[in-house]
């Protein structure tokens, strides 16, 4: 199926995917004795996350919020419009990177597949991207999210697919942009005024609002296609 | 101990046929066997001669209290080698109680490593909708058998099938290797012989060699409780059932002794 296509694919069967996956991930969490090898990823995995590679999501976001709270207004008054999505009640798909708590609109989300082993590098491009997944004949973006949420004084992106270790890839904008995710967590739906939306978003420009219950980094995934990611 | 479950989220496609008629052959040929009742209706455990509305331990103990004496929940049938953990109609309830919680679909998985020395054959039946009871039942084998009935509704199923099972691997991270059985085949009527072709040509991998044929003698054996192979050894559909097995056991041999990787059987598409 080629990228055109998976955009015609209807939103309440995306919806459905995703909240099988939710459902089928949390039956199945706990990963059971399988086999050496299988233990051995996961031991490694646990060596390498005991670095924490992001700083904790809430302190970053927090600094965020202050440094932003002279436009504390949540009208629209950034540089950049609330996105369509978030005019009305939405549901979000929150899943987990490292200890950090993302959530996807729905209507953004086009799917959640295995990560694969390996993704294609891409020498000189931009510092954020970790490289290309082929799926159904394009590529997918893979994106560094520890590269933003790195502070100046603890700047310590995972860089790599490998570091990651992710479990799966979360699909989103039209399939252009996958998430390394170690977690699904659950679908929620959410009211604007839960939000609390970020007026200034000069820096992360994707990192649309923050929600506090549950602590959550809420994406813009437009945002990505539009301009650098200063 | 090897487990398999027999799962189809079509409904009358010959799941519970399967599991008792293998667990009976299985049982007369000197293994020491044992039958799970995943689904809340009880059609095995009525066939075993037990009342699912009426039982005191059964799989919901289980799930409840995953500790539990295991020789307390499984029980004897009337046939020598052939127990059975059954099933109670309040199973039913497991999806709201636990269903969310994390973990839960690992349960049977669990239990079935606490009594791995006991039996040779584990024979899982499965209700026909995705569910908690079906999550467990195929996070648990080591095998997947799905039945299918050979008429063209039961393809639409087939896929389904398929699909969640491929979710359920992405979400395990193993693959479960799978074996399609074609059902009720009459080699008479124009659907069963066009399914079947259809089957060929879209999981030539992952089908058996045996077909199960149109057998009367099925309801007849039901009717009785009485598993077909210890009511008629060399009826149609005892025999049928035989070559299935047969290839099931050279398949798993070969499976276990990484003769054949699974996820050559268990790539669906
Ligand atoms: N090969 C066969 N030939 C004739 N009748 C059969 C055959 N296999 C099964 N049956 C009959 O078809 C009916 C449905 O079979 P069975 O109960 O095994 O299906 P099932 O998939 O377990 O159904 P459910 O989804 O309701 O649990 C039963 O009455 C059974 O006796
Ligand atoms: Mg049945």
């Amino acid at each position: 199926m080629r990228l055109h296509e998976i955009s015609k694919l209807s939103r309440p069967v995306l919806e459905q995917e995703a909240a099988l996956t939710v459902y089928l991930d949390a039956l199945l969490q706990c990963v059971p004795d399988y086999d050496v090898t299988d233990s051995l990823v996961v031991e490694e995995r646990s060596a390498s996350s005991s670095v924490d590679p992001v700083t904790r999501v809430a302190d970053v976001l927090d600094h965020e919020m202050r440094a932003s709270a002279a436009g504390e207004n949540p009208a629209v008054q950034g540089e950049r419009a609330l996105p369509g999505w978030a005019t009305t009640s939405f549901k979000i798909l929150l899943f987990r990177v490292n200890e950090l708590t993302l959530a996807v609109p729905l209507s953004e989300l086009n799917g959640i597949v295995a990560a694969p082993e390996t993704i294609t590098g891409l020498p000189g491009g931009e510092k954020w991207l970790l490289g290309l997944m082929p799926y159904r004949g394009s590529s997918v973006k893979i994106i560094d999210i520890a590269y933003f949420m790195a502070t100046e004084s603890r700047h310590l992106p995972m860089n790599s697919f490998s570091a990651y270790a992710p479990k799966n890839i979360v699909l989103a904008g039209g399939a252009s942009w996958g998430f390394p995710c170690h977690d699904v967590l659950r679908i929620i739906t959410t009211e604007p005024h839960q939000v609390r939306w970020r007026s200034d978003r000069q820096r992360r420009p994707w990192l649309v609002g923050i929600m506090n219950d549950p602590v959550c980094a809420l994406i813009d995934v437009q945002a990505f296609s539009l301009d650098s990611m200063a | 101990m090897r487990v398999w479950s027999i799962a189809n989220q079509k409904g009358g496609v010959g799941k519970t046929t399967t599991a008792i008629t293998l667990a009976g052959l299985l049982s007369m040929r000197g293994n020491s066997t044992l039958v799970v009742d995943m689904d809340p209706h009880g059609s095995l455990t009525t066939y075993a001669g037990y009342d699912p509305d009426n039982i005191e331990d059964s799989v919901y103990t289980l799930f409840h209290n995953p500790d539990v004496m295991i020789a307390s929940v499984v029980k004897r049938t009337k046939f020598e080698n052939l127990y059975i953990l059954p099933a109670s109609t309040a199973m039913a309830t497991l999806d709201r109680q636990l269903g969310s919680r994390d973990g839960m679909g690992l349960i049977l998985k669990r239990t079935f490593s606490r009594i791995s020395s006991r039996f040779d054959h584990v024979l899982v039946d499965c209700p026909p909708m995705l569910g908690v009871l079906m999550v467990n039942a195929l996070a648990a084998c080591d095998h997947l058998i799905i039945p299918v009935q050979t008429e063209f509704l039961a393809l639409k199923g087939l896929e389904r099938m398929v699909h969640t099972l491929n979710m359920i691997t992405r979400s395990m991270k193993i693959p479960i290797p799978f074996t399609i059985v074609p059902t009720m085949y009459d080699r008479r009527t124009r659907a069963s012989q066009q399914s079947l072709q259809f089957l060929r040509e879209q999981y030539p991998h992952m089908l058996s060699e045996a077909l199960i044929p149109v057998d009367t003698q099925f309801r007849e054996a039901s009717r009785a409780g009485v598993p077909l192979p210890m009511m008629s050894p060399d009826g149609r559909g005892t025999l049928a059932y035989g070559a299935l097995l047969d290839g099931l056991v050279e398949f798993d041999r070969a499976l276990q002794y990484g003769q054949v990787k699974p996820h050559i059987r268990a790539a669906a598409s």
